[in-house]
């Protein structure tokens, strides 16, 4: 492991602890409400919010949502962009050139806005956030994976696969598949970074499942009832560092597996 | 040791008549080469790097077409086999690649990379009959099992090699072409895999194709030998004749490079 990754996985085991923790309020742990925006005290750790509910309770059932929502978002596009462009780099041909096309042109397409739109006209709800962000953020590992497919064609085992008379269809799913999982796992917990990050975005402006509150939630609700106003500062920096530091954490992460991707693949880029 | 669906022939004769290679309308790689080789035979192939040896080897297997040009295998052009003619060709013709670092899948245990020929082409009727076979061959090659148990990025490049020599040979080929197979290994072994092919050969009369830039391995291996300069065959004839008495300028030449 290398320091990056250390660094990740230590933060992202804390965020998760956070959101399995948020299971146990109410049994295990408890926290009392108060007054109106009552600043940070030893009773409530970081203050509580317009309702008086503590903002630490807040920000551990927040972590729930924005970490599944992260997550199942960011696999849904890793396994669609993989699957894509798996078939497209190795089968070429007609369906690389239309599987090309729609990668480019999701790529051009500002996903952002898009997103907005799609979320705002299906009903906000958890799932609905999650194919979102799942339909819109696959072209970049689609892309990535097929430049890394169509490397392995010309690669040695392959071409005697071929010489053998092996279908491609088992080709690409038995070798081509298991080759492209190591940039697929990098390129998913980067995708995981984005995903919070989106899903942030879209429930601060409102469009998130209102009975799932994340992060962006409280960032939303900070916004439309007067914290600011109030100088509440602890409602909104708590979420909003909690969401930097997941996002941060996840993209440093990936940034080490990427790296050690490079690593084990050097000596291949160099042969073919 | 024979698998299922075998013919048994003896009159085995691969040949390329005229065979041109063109890659992307530009480089020609191969000049109206003709070649053969019969079951029993060592041939050697000797030119210098880009002279186009591993281009005559991938369609002399049927990995990939060429321009013009034919290949016949058992007197039948391959690009006009039937599906039953050609499975017959793809598994008793072997190439073994000449760099053996992605010869096999670097995500797959050696075993399963072994064994996928067979299974490919359904040629081992249980489990046990399979892991009979792979003892068999991996005792004769220099296998120890538990290498078996890794995968290509745990193993040495020499029991990488072999393991890549095992896997042709499970399939009985009539006609193994071998890619320059000792270019990526130290002396020593080099040496040992030399002797494990030209046992292998005797012993189960393979034709067998040495592709090297080696002319004194060629003297050691070979009967019969090809000089390729530039995509065509500028000399052939039996080894100790051409070596002895070479015709052609850049027989020559190969000649005194290689001894001094
Ligand atoms: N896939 C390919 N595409 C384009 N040119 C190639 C390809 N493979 C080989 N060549 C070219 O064909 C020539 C012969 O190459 P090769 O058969 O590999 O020679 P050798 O095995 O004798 O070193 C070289 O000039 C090489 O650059
Ligand atoms: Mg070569």
């Amino acid at each position: 492991m290398n320091k990056m990754e250390i660094i990740g996985i230590s933060i992202i085991s804390c965020i998760i602890f956070m959101a399995l923790l948020s299971f146990g309020i109410g049994s295990i742990i408890d926290f009392p409400k108060s007054k109106q925006y009552s600043p940070p005290s030893i009773q409530n750790p970081l203050g509580t919010d317009d309702l008086g509910d503590d903002i630490l309770e807040l920000l551990i059932i927040g972590s729930r949502t924005s970490l599944l929502v992260g997550f199942l978002g960011a696999l849904f596009s890793t396994i669609i962009g993989t699957i894509i462009g798996a078939l497209s780099g190795f089968f070429r041909g007609v369906l690389d050139d239309v599987l090309g096309v729609i990668i480019d042109v999701f790529l051009v397409i500002p996903a952002l806005p898009l997103m907005i739109v799609l979320a705002a006209y299906l009903s906000p709800s958890f799932w609905n956030i999650v194919i979102v962000i799942g339909l819109l953020w696959w072209p970049t590992t689609a892309r990535l994976v097929r430049a890394r497919a169509w490397q392995l064609k010309s690669a040695p085992f392959i071409e005697s696969l071929l010489a053998l008379g092996a279908s491609k269809t088992y080709i690409v799913f038995k070798h081509v598949l298991p080759n492209v999982l190591g940039i697929a796992s990098a390129r998913f917990i980067l995708s995981v970074s984005h995903a919070i990050l989106i899903e942030a975005g879209l429930s601060f402006i409102g469009l998130g499942d209102p009975t799932n509150p994340s992060w962006g939630t409280m960032l939303h609700f900070a916004m439309t009832r007067g914290a600011l106003l109030y100088g509440a500062w602890w409602t909104f920096i708590p979420p909003g560092l909690a969401i930097s530091i997941t996002s941060l954490a996840f993209i440093i992460l990936g940034m080490g597996l990427e790296q050690r991707q490079k690593l084990s693949t050097r000596s291949m880029e160099d042969i073919i | 040791m024979k698998l299922k669906n075998e013919p048994s022939r003896e009159d085995v004769e691969l040949t390329a008549i005229n065979v041109s290679k063109i890659y992307g309308n530009k480089t020609l790689a191969l000049d109206r080469v003709n070649f053969s080789i019969k079951k029993g035979e060592r041939v050697c192939i000797v030119g210098e790097s880009g002279s186009g040896k591993t281009t005559l080897a991938k369609i002399l297997c049927g990995m990939i077409p060429p321009t013009s040009g034919e290949i016949r295998f058992l007197n039948k052009r391959i690009d006009e086999m039937s599906e039953m003619e050609r499975r017959i060709f793809r598994i008793k013709v072997q190439y073994i690649p000449q760099l053996p670092d992605l010869a096999l899948d670097p995500t797959w245990y050696l075993y399963d990379s072994l064994v996928e020929p067979l299974r490919i082409h359904k040629l081992i009727a249980s489990k046990q009959e399979e892991r009979d076979l792979v003892r068999e061959i991996c005792e004769m090659i220099g296998i120890r099992m538990e290498v078996l148990m890794r995968k290509p990025g745990n193993v040495s490049g020499g029991e990488l090699q072999r393991v890549v020599i095992a896997r042709a040979i499970l399939l009985m080929p009539y006609i193994l072409i071998a890619d320059e197979p000792t270019s990526m290994l130290d002396p020593s072994l080099q040496a040992k895999i030399i002797k494990i092919l030209l046992d292998i050969q005797s012993k189960y009369n393979m034709g067998m194709i040495f592709i090297t830039h080696d002319l004194e391995l060629a003297k050691y291996v070979s009967n019969r030998i090809f000089i390729m300069f530039k995509g065509k065959f500028v000399e052939s004839g039996l080894t100790n004749e051409v070596l002895i008495n070479p015709h052609h300028s850049y027989t020559k030449s190969l000649i005194l490079n290689n001894t001094s």
